[in-house]
């Protein structure tokens, strides 16, 4: 079993929300006032009946939710619900759950005889349970690790040797920290702040990786450089940050998990620049927005470089272009595995992040892409791709634009179903 | 009943034609052409203009180029914008924000406490604001527990005026260019967000709809309004569309000095007879929403409670048989907006049916509020995104003060009930709620404007240009 996987029912997430308004209550306080105020309408000596409509976008589940906590808090304070036959006409009281463009919202119209009345209960907006995706029925296959309100470009899933402990590394744009797992749950252990000395560029970019002998984590953000040892003695994560010269950070460019070379990101700018190095060969290539190397048939390297002008490039180790691929979007990682030729290149596809996106894998046969298997779908659209440190999957990071979440996802080929 | 869509994403409707799923990088470069029909003189927060369309077009640029304390982010929740933290002292009437460090304005000058002080003062008169060094504090006349929804709008943007009178911010974009047609803007790189993708923004004014759409159709503009009736054409000539919640309320208001006016009956006989139905359906072609209530579904939630006024009522006066006789009313409405007049007359035949007869009085602009009319149609803008503010907005707008006694303190029972007894007296009667709709060039990437214009506008500097 894969270290980093996660059994069902205990993917847990973050939500970190930036404000929330004054008059919005949580939702158990909400139905319980509104109980409160229902009962105080219509007494307890009589028998109403209740109706509750949905209308706002929260989802049957949610709907459901708030249905029960309601009925409960009425039963609670004395309330004698009952159908519509036995209550009778005099007393009636309608519940409708709508939505302002911020917020939930409860709103009830209780009528007693020629006497009404509406209450209005604001609610926070619902946030979507956790929980385990429908793993794609097709050779792709992707498990949500973490999801945070707060915006993270980058993750890492490590296992400690010995102990097997599991840990999870997020990395922000201006922090970093590190969750452990245990009993299935991943607590919050450590966290360091990064400082810039500039404004982050829109479109941050960023990356963990291990660097060698495996024994270092190194992270990348826009003109900074940080690293620190990858089991941190208790007490906090002693991270080394420095700025890149130039404000030039250097990114790896992963072989199978492991950098291969190295690419200079454009200082304010969201891409690289073209010089890199594969060996000892320093290359130049067209300004990129990612790159990867896997070897191709006759096990010949390759470099693909998802360029600013929508195509990939293919370079061999000599730095020279031997083709290109269109209809790739900007983000490829490259994973070996045992399926097929041992290599697969995935990619998102081209348009842009106001539509939802999804990642294929191919093959490189003779400087072509060969797609395999059917692509899977994500909630919205890719902002990370990387090779994840084993090599034989990838690491995404995805914005759920719906519910307003980044969430990091492993993905990995399995063959032969 | 039709359910109320998810806002943020759902509900700003954008027909995409041909669009493939999944993600590019954004590109950096292009300059995005934008026209509209609005035409402005300046930008000054302390001097907005009342007109709708002009003031619609003011708060984008206020976007553009400025920032506020707080923003709302795409959830629609408050977070940091120039201040990275506030807190009030109990009673709401003490705030102190804490400034974000670093911030320098486009010419350079670091951004200070004073500096905010100095841009929300004129706006403010009755705060008292106090600096000192990157903390500001604000001392309120009375208790404000939905400042920060306040400080949220673009009319509180942090800018300062620079020696050629352009307003300098510290926001994506400066103003290098305004002319009486003409407004350039370009990418402001130390932006304390990060350089906007675009290099910069070009917006042409004064355009009229058949020029705007003729040049989105050539490739010469990438951003353009659209009117309603012409949402249809755009969608067949697969032409992406773009529709805002409804942030305008178009409406009948009642002068009070009016004699006629008076009468409670003839009131309510109108609002009966409105058909507000096929105001939206036919000369709308179902863009845009009946107005049940005086703020929209979208800010309060509870619109749908409100409902439409019961069918055409004969008011309490006699219906003699010849026209000269019927109750005669005056309508007056800006002569220049071609949809008040199309409302103006499917109102008319309204009323006559009702037994009232409507004489229509086109207005130029600025005399629609003066003249002497006994009704007016009028479209008042959404200026507040706090509830209780927008009615307080609209009811001083409107001249429609002391009708009904608004509530001091803002909770949606409250609300519910003045919006209630108001409709009542049938002083106001509202038709419609309008959005804002625009058609994009096929070579503008990551449109996600806020659905609510009032809370981001259309938030160009995340927006890129794919090259020819």
């Amino acid at each position: 079993m894969r270290y980093f996987r996660l059994t069902a029912g205990f993917a847990i997430f973050l939500l970190c929300f930036c404000a929330m308004t004054a008059s919005a209550q949580n939702p158990a306080r909400a139905t319980a006032e509104l109980a409160r105020r229902i009962v105080a309408f219509t007494g307890r000596r009589l028998p109403f009946h209740l109706t509750f409509t949905n209308r706002s976008s929260a989802g049957v589940a949610q709907v459901a939710a708030l249905r029960r906590s309601l009925d409960r808090d009425l039963r609670a304070v004395g309330a004698r619900l009952a159908s519509a036959t036995v209550a009778g006409s005099d007393v009636q009281v309608d519940v409708a759950l709508s939505q302002t463009w911020r917020n939930l919202v409860l709103v009830a119209q209780m009528q007693r005889g020629k006497t009404s009345r509406v209450v209005i209960m604001p609610l926070p907006r619902f946030t979507p349970q956790s929980g385990e995706h429908d793993a794609a029925v097709v050779s792709l296959e992707r498990q949500i690790v973490w999801r945070q309100h707060l915006p993270f470009v980058s993750f890492l899933l490590w296992q400690t040797p010995r102990e097997k402990s599991s840990f999870l590394w997020v990395l922000e744009p201006y922090y970093l920290e590190l969750y452990h797992l245990v009993q299935g749950q991943w607590h919050w252990q450590a966290g360091a702040y990064i400082s810039h000395d500039r404004p982050l560029p829109r479109d941050v970019r960023g990356l963990l990786w291990i660097g060698p002998p495996g024994s270092q984590l190194h992270a990348a953000l826009p003109g900074v450089d940080c690293s620190m040892p990858l089991v941190p003695a208790r007490g906090g994560l002693p991270l080394s940050c420095h700025v890149a010269p130039g404000h030039s950070a250097l990114f790896p460019i992963l072989q199978a998990g492991a950098a291969a070379a190295e690419a200079s990101l454009v200082p304010q700018r969201n891409y690289f620049a073209a010089a890199t190095q594969l060996g000892r060969t320093r290359l130049q290539l067209r300004p990129f927005y990612s790159a990867t190397i896997v070897d191709q048939d006759h096990a010949q390297p390759v470099l693909l470089a998802a360029a600013t002008d929508g195509k990939t490039y293919l370079y061999n180790d000599a730095g020279k272009s031997e083709g290109t691929i269109d209809g790739w979007g900007s983000n490829i990682a490259g994973i070996k595995t045992a399926c097929g030729s041992g290599w697969q290149v995935l990619a998102t596809r081209p348009g842009d992040w106001t539509v939802v996106d999804s990642l294929a894998a191919y093959e490189i046969v003779d400087r072509n892409a060969v797609a395999i298997g059917e692509p899977i779908d994500f909630p919205g659209p890719v902002i990370g791709l990387s090779p994840a440190p084993d090599g034989r999957t990838a690491d995404a990071v995805v914005l759920d634009r719906d519910a307003g979440l980044y969430e990091a996802y492993t993905i990995s080929l399995s063959c032969g179903r | 009943m039709r359910p109320i869509r998810f806002l943020f994403l759902a509900a700003a409707s954008l027909f995409l034609a041909g669009q493939l799923a999944a993600a590019t990088r954004p590109r950096y470069g292009g300059t995005l052409h934008i026209e509209t029909r609005a035409r402005l003189a300046l930008l000054d927060p302390a001097k907005l203009p009342a007109v709708p369309g002009q003031l619609a077009l003011a708060n984008q640029l206020l976007f553009l180029t400025g920032d506020r304390l707080v923003r709302f982010d795409s959830s629609g929740h408050l977070s940091p914008s120039l201040a990275l933290h506030w807190r009030a002292a109990p009673g709401y009437r003490d705030w102190t924000f804490d400034l974000r460090p670093g911030v320098k304005f486009q010419d350079g000058k670091p951004m200070l406490a004073g500096d905010v002080v100095a841009a929300l003062t004129p706006l403010h008169p009755l705060w008292h604001l106090r600096a000192v060094g990157l903390q500001l504090t604000i001392l309120l006349p009375q208790p404000e527990p939905d400042l920060l929804l306040q400080l949220a709008l673009p009319e509180n943007s942090i800018l300062r005026i620079g020696p050629n009178g352009l307003p300098i911010g510290t926001g994506p974009f400066r103003i290098t260019r305004f002319t009486d047609n003409r407004i350039t803007l370009v990418a402001n790189n130390t932006a304390w967000q990060g350089r906007p993708f675009l290099n910069g923004v070009v917006i042409r004014m004064g355009r009229a709809s058949r020029e705007q759409w003729i040049d989105l159709e050539l490739g010469r503009a990438d951003l353009v309004q659209i009117p309603p009736d012409r949402v249809h054409r755009a969608h067949e000539s697969h032409v992406r569309v773009w529709t805002s919640q409804p942030n305008q309320l178009v409406a009948l208001v009642f002068d009070r000095r009016s004699s006629a006016a008076a009468n409670a009956s003839v009131r309510q006989a109108l609002a009966g007879a409105v058909d507000r139905s096929a105001l939206r359906d036919v000369l709308l072609q179902k863009q845009g929403e009946v107005a049940r209530a005086i703020l929209p579904s979208w800010l309060t939630g509870y619109s749908f409670l409100f409902t439409p006024s019961p069918g055409p009522a004969t008011p309490a006066v006699p219906a003699p048989a010849a026209d000269a006789s019927l109750p005669k009313l005056s309508l007056a409405y800006d002569a220049s907006d071609s949809l008040l007049a199309s409302f103006a007359a499917r109102i008319a035949v309204d009323a006559r049916a009702v037994g009232l007869r409507l004489q229509l009085q086109p207005q130029p602009p600025a005399a629609v509020v003066t003249a002497p009319a006994d009704v007016r149609l009028v479209r008042q803008p959404i200026e507040s995104l706090d509830p209780a503010g927008a009615l307080q907005q609209i009811v001083s707008a409107l001249g429609l003060r002391g009708v009904v006694t608004l509530p001091a303190s803002a909770t949606p029972d409250r609300l519910y009930a003045a919006e209630k007894a108001l409709l009542a007296t049938h002083w106001l009667i509202p038709l419609v709620d309008l959005p804002e709709i625009y058609g994009l060039g096929s070579r503008v990437k990551d449109w996600m404007p806020s659905p609510v214009p009032l809370a981001g506008g259309w938030r160009l500097a995340q927006v890129w240009k794919e090259p020819e």
